[in-house]
């Protein structure tokens, strides 16, 4: 019986023994460089994404995020530094996102922090990223919390428009096209969800939009289908869908199969060609309406823009077996080229200059449509202010009109 | 509103034939071996893929999904005799959790092999729609709930009236005495896993054109499915798929009519049903007395 | 047995908890978090240990009562601003009460059907959280903020909540030790062992079954509340099913009904995923489920069992007294 507690205790001093042998002191003092994770010949960069588990899909973003990186590392980097990316799996849990984050900051010893996806993630990391005043870069979440409480949140800002932004949209667009609308919502009952609806009943409220039905769905459930039965049943002629990929194509099929036709707005995280719109059937997708602020580049159309081809180019060189056509990969590509803009204004080499750089920006990126800047200033932290709508037709994406940039108020 | 109620009704029946369809698989896995498999629904989620990738390949679907069940029948026989055997003679719990360390690997095999995407799977009933009035169901519901009760007869048939299902029920009762009266019972429980995997595959090849193929294709119908499972007797065929049918309806009316469950309470229903149904009948709906489980 | 080597344990007990203590010494802040939440698993998985490695119970609600804890402090902080070692002792004591209740069951369901029925408990949480906004904050979470540490102590929060953290695991080892070896907890094995010769024996089912829910759910409590105050943070994401599951894992792995196997059961949970995620990001999952078939497939009664085997040797120092 002692001989069993003295293994545990054995156990117990290997185990410390080992957490000593990977802690390491303090970064030695690099030249004239006062914070860690920049050299003259590198910066890294930490993130953290979902490898595994429920919300494994969105750990395509990554790909296009690597990709990116390593096509600006072939050509020399930024300014002479190579960017390293260190990334985690945290399983789409936010308490793995606050385990990885204090790992790299501690361990990998980054500079920043960049794209961590998940509205939930990111609140349960800003108490540490204020602590330690670490810049945390164009996150994978539209939550407009992080750009109004700057308080809260001075070294955060968001990667793509605010949810509030599309919802407000959406709702505008309902006014115009049916100033009697009837709305029904479908919306994932978790923050991603939420944070859609939310901003939307309130434009809704504004514009005089009536919303008549709204479901939610558990992302652990395997079907939407009774929900989209039961929205239909409800008779409204306009249908929002606040869903993921998988939900957002049962939900079209679903509707097609009642033959339900309502005008459908689709948030814009899942109007993919080739993830829902062709699986849920492409005669049901027809004049679906959605917002955009990335290329498309499964839009034959958009094949032969050179910030498309480049993209390709590049996943298939650094991420050989990724599809191309996940919207996802695309948007990792995007905001990377968005951190690397941001690294290359840096007017010294800190953490302080880098969110100074971040915070007064006003340029176009490669990757996004024509018309949507990044601006911001120390008292805009907003990046992406405007989107386009665009509508289904044939097999792809039209954009329809000038971008859009609705008042959030 | 009648008509609504008929949709509702369809819409439930519907769900419950998914939910049914893996219970079955469950069923038989424990009904074999005597044990609860919690990656029985990863199982078939990968051949699913499988079958999904040799229909990709090019072959045509119909040979696609009979090599899809061929590999399962495998996999399932593979996963018995290298990770089951070993540990089962300690008891259920090192055997269940090792189940609980296969869900793992396959659930991330999966993705890892093809990419975490959703794709649309070719149904083999067609994307047709039968209107009842003015509801509606999918031919895809009505072929799944045909084809499973087809499976149901068909395993009833074999394990009630051919002396290999008596072999494999005699292994599962009591494999010392079953050995000793001339029936193999190792055999006879890598038959039931292989058969189970396969029955879980058939399962992931009907479910997978409603739902979308993905890596999570079975990981939101397995807990419904255990419920199934469960409500039915876990060791009923016919039970499993009352079950399925009784937790479809359940929370699918539950969600329409009762407004403080709502379509994000609903889980609970089945599981609240469960519940109920248990403390009458704590061995479920349709398991004989003498099946009692300890 | 246990009197005469009772100073011997007892020293061991000492000294361990010191080599545990001194950590927060030389440890980083982000090491102190992860052993934090080591203990935290430690304690859940004493509790599971007593329903279900001694009394026989299979409760798959571990993860349900780890998160109900981790909600209570939360709640009991930021609303009422509860100093955290009391809110710790409230967070069990109201899981302990949830526990109690989903006990009842046991009463009549055994296996399986028991198993099912607890995982209900489990796969409750994430909607009812979700649901519950006005108390739980939905989806986007709760924010808990930092441990306050007494003013004199010159310690970081970090390391203040890892002695907490520590100390609290090796008294949930303590107790749950003695209470095993209690007439309680022999009574609690002889209805594992057999329930109809434990009634003969004049054992009460109702309150053996019910109570140990309610202690195993009091121990999850109090880990789920260690849990949230390491991270800071709750969210309904964090108490997915497979929590419990898990959690069941690490008694398997230290092997079960053996107390401070515990320690090891822990240890595992938290730091084999950041291995298998170590070896390669997109195979966590296979490499973690390899490791538990791997453990499983060597050492199906926990490694304690297994020395000998493996050394070849029946010395009395290997041999496992049953239960008891």
């Amino acid at each position: 019986m002692n001989w069993r507690i003295s293994m545990i205790l054995l156990g117990r001093i290997a185990s410390i023994a080992l957490a000593l042998a990977f802690a390491h002191g303090p970064a030695a003092a690099q030249g004239s460089y006062k914070d860690p994770g920049i050299t003259d010949t590198q910066i890294k960069l930490g993130g953290s994404y979902p490898f595994s588990g429920p919300g494994s899909a969105y750990g395509a973003v990554y790909d296009g995020v690597k990709a990116y990186f390593d096509l600006v590392n072939s050509r020399g980097g930024v300014k002479g530094r190579k960017i390293e990316s260190i990334v985690l799996d945290d399983a789409y849990q936010p308490s793995k996102v606050v385990a990885n984050v204090r790992q790299l900051v501690e361990q990998d010893k980054v500079f920043a922090i960049f794209n961590i996806g998940g509205t939930a993630h990111n609140l349960a990391v800003a108490d540490y990223i204020l602590r330690n005043k670490i810049p945390h870069l164009y996150l994978n979440t539209g939550a407009i919390v992080f750009a109004q409480d700057r308080k809260k949140f001075p070294y955060t800002l968001i990667g793509i428009p605010a949810y509030a932004t599309e919802s407000a949209a959406f709702a505008q667009y309902i006014k115009q096209e049916k100033p009697n609308a009837k709305v029904a919502v479908l919306y994932q009952n978790d923050p991603f969800g939420q944070d859609l609806l939310e901003p939307f009943e309130a434009a809704a409220k504004r514009q005089g939009v009536h919303i008549v039905a709204k479901e939610p769905y558990n992302a652990t459930e395997p079907s939407v289908d009774s929900q989209v039965s039961k929205l239909a049943r409800s008779g409204a002629d306009v249908f929002v869908s606040f869903t993921i990929p998988k939900f957002a194509a049962q939900a079209i099929r679903k509707a097609a199969e009642l033959n339900w036709k309502p005008m459908q707005l689709l948030t814009s995280v899942s109007a993919s060609t080739e993830l829902v719109l062709k699986p849920a059937g492409l005669a049901g997708s027809q004049g679906i309406i959605s917002t955009a602020f990335l290329k498309d580049p499964s839009d034959p159309a958009s094949a032969s823009d050179p910030a498309v081809k480049e993209y390709v180019a590049a996943l298939k060189q650094f991420v050989p077996n990724a599809n191309p056509a996940d919207p996802l990969r695309a948007r990792g590509y995007a905001l990377a080229q968005v951190m690397v803009k941001a690294l290359e204004g840096m007017k010294a080499p800190s953490r302080e200059a880098l969110m100074q750089s971040a915070l007064n920006m006003d340029t176009e990126i490669p990757m996004l449509l024509p018309g949507i800047r990044i601006q911001t200033s120390p008292t805009d932290a907003l990046p992406m202010k405007a989107l386009y709508m665009e509508r289904f037709q044939g097999e792809r994406w039209v954009v329809l009109g000038k971008p859009l940039s609705p008042s959030l108020k | 509103m009648p008509e609504g109620l008929v949709q509702v009704i369809l819409d439930g029946s519907a769900s419950g034939t998914i939910y049914a369809a893996v219970a079955l698989a469950l069923v038989l896995v424990y009904k074999s071996s005597g044990i609860v498999n919690f990656a029985q629904g990863e199982m078939g989620m990968f051949c699913t893929f499988i079958t999904w990738w040799l229909n990709q390949q090019g072959l045509g679907l119909l040979t696609a999904i009979a090599s899809g069940l061929s590999i399962a029948f495998v996999l399932g026989v593979l996963t018995e005799r290298l990770f089951i055997r070993p540990v089962a003679r300690f008891g259920e719990f090192p055997a269940v959790l090792t189940t609980l360390g296969l869900f793992l690997v396959f659930n991330e095999l999966a993705p890892w092999l093809w990419g975490p995407e959703n794709r649309a799977f070719p149904s083999l009933f067609g994307a047709g729609v039968l209107a009842i009035g003015k509801a509606r169901v999918s031919t895809e519901s009505v072929g799944t709930l045909v084809v499973m009760i087809a499976a149901v007869s068909v395993f009833f048939f074999v394990l009630h009236h051919t002396k290999i299902g008596l072999g494999m029920r005699a292994a599962a009762a009591n494999a010392v005495s079953s050995s000793l009266s001339g029936v193999p019972a190792p055999q006879m429980f890598m038959l039931g896993w292989g058969l189970a995997t396969t029955l879980a595959t058939l399962a992931g090849v009907l479910i997978a054109p409603r739902l979308f193929l993905d890596a999570s294709l079975m990981l939101g119908v397995i807990i419904y499915a255990f419920a199934a499972a469960a409500l039915g007797g876990f060791t009923s065929l016919l039970g499993a798929v009352v079950g399925g049918l009784v937790i479809g309806l359940a929370e699918t009316l539950a969600s329409n009519y009762v407004d403080f469950i709502g379509s994000d309470l609903k889980i609970l229903v089945p599981l609240t049903v469960l519940l109920v149904v248990l403390l009458v009948r704590p061995t479920g709906l349709f398991a004989k007395s003498a099946e009692r489980a300890v | 047995m246990s009197d005469k080597h009772a100073t011997l344990r007892r020293s061991i007990t000492l000294v361990m908890t010191l080599a545990a203590l001194s950590g927060a010494t030389f440890l980083g802040t982000y090491h102190l978090g992860q052993f934090t939440v080591a203990a935290a698993y430690c304690i859940a998985i004493v509790g599971l240990n007593i329903v279900v490695g001694t009394a026989g119970q299979v409760s798959l609600a571990q993860g349900a009562f780890f998160a109900i804890g981790a909600y209570a402090i939360a709640i009991f902080r930021i609303r009422y601003g509860v100093p955290f070692p009391l809110g710790l002792l409230a967070a069990g004591l109201v899981t302990s009460v949830v526990g109690f209740v989903a006990g009842l069951p046991a009463l009549r369901l055994r296996g399986h059907y028991l198993a099912i029925v607890t995982l209900g408990l489990a796969v409750a949480v994430l909607p009812i959280a979700n649901r519950w906004s006005s108390l739980t904050g939905g989806g986007a979470g709760l924010n808990l903020g930092q441990v306050s540490v007494p003013a004199g102590v010159a310690m970081s929060p970090e390391q203040y909540l890892y002695i907490w953290a520590m100390v609290l695991a090796a008294a949930a080892i303590v107790i749950a030790w003695r209470v095993v070896r209690s007439p309680l907890g022999i009574a609690m094995s002889a209805v594992r062992d057999n329930e109809i010769a434990a009634m003969g024996m004049g054992v009460d089912l109702r309150w053996i079954k019910t109570g140990a829910f309610a202690a195993s759910a009091f121990f999850g409590g109090v880990g789920g509340g260690v849990f949230a105050l390491s991270v800071g943070f709750v969210a309904p994401e964090n108490f997915l099913p497979t929590l419990s599951l898990l959690l069941l894992v690490g008694i398997i792995i230290g092997g079960s009904g053996f107390v401070p196997g515990s320690i090891l059961g822990a240890l595992f949970v938290q730091f084999v995923p950041d291995y298998a995620a170590a070896l390669n990001k997109h195979l966590a999952g296979v490499f973690f489920g390899a490791a538990i078939i791997l453990f499983i497939r060597f050492m199906p009664e926990g490694p304690l069992k297994a020395l000998p085997a493996l050394f070849g040797t029946r010395h009395w120092l290997f041999f496992k007294r049953r239960g008891t």
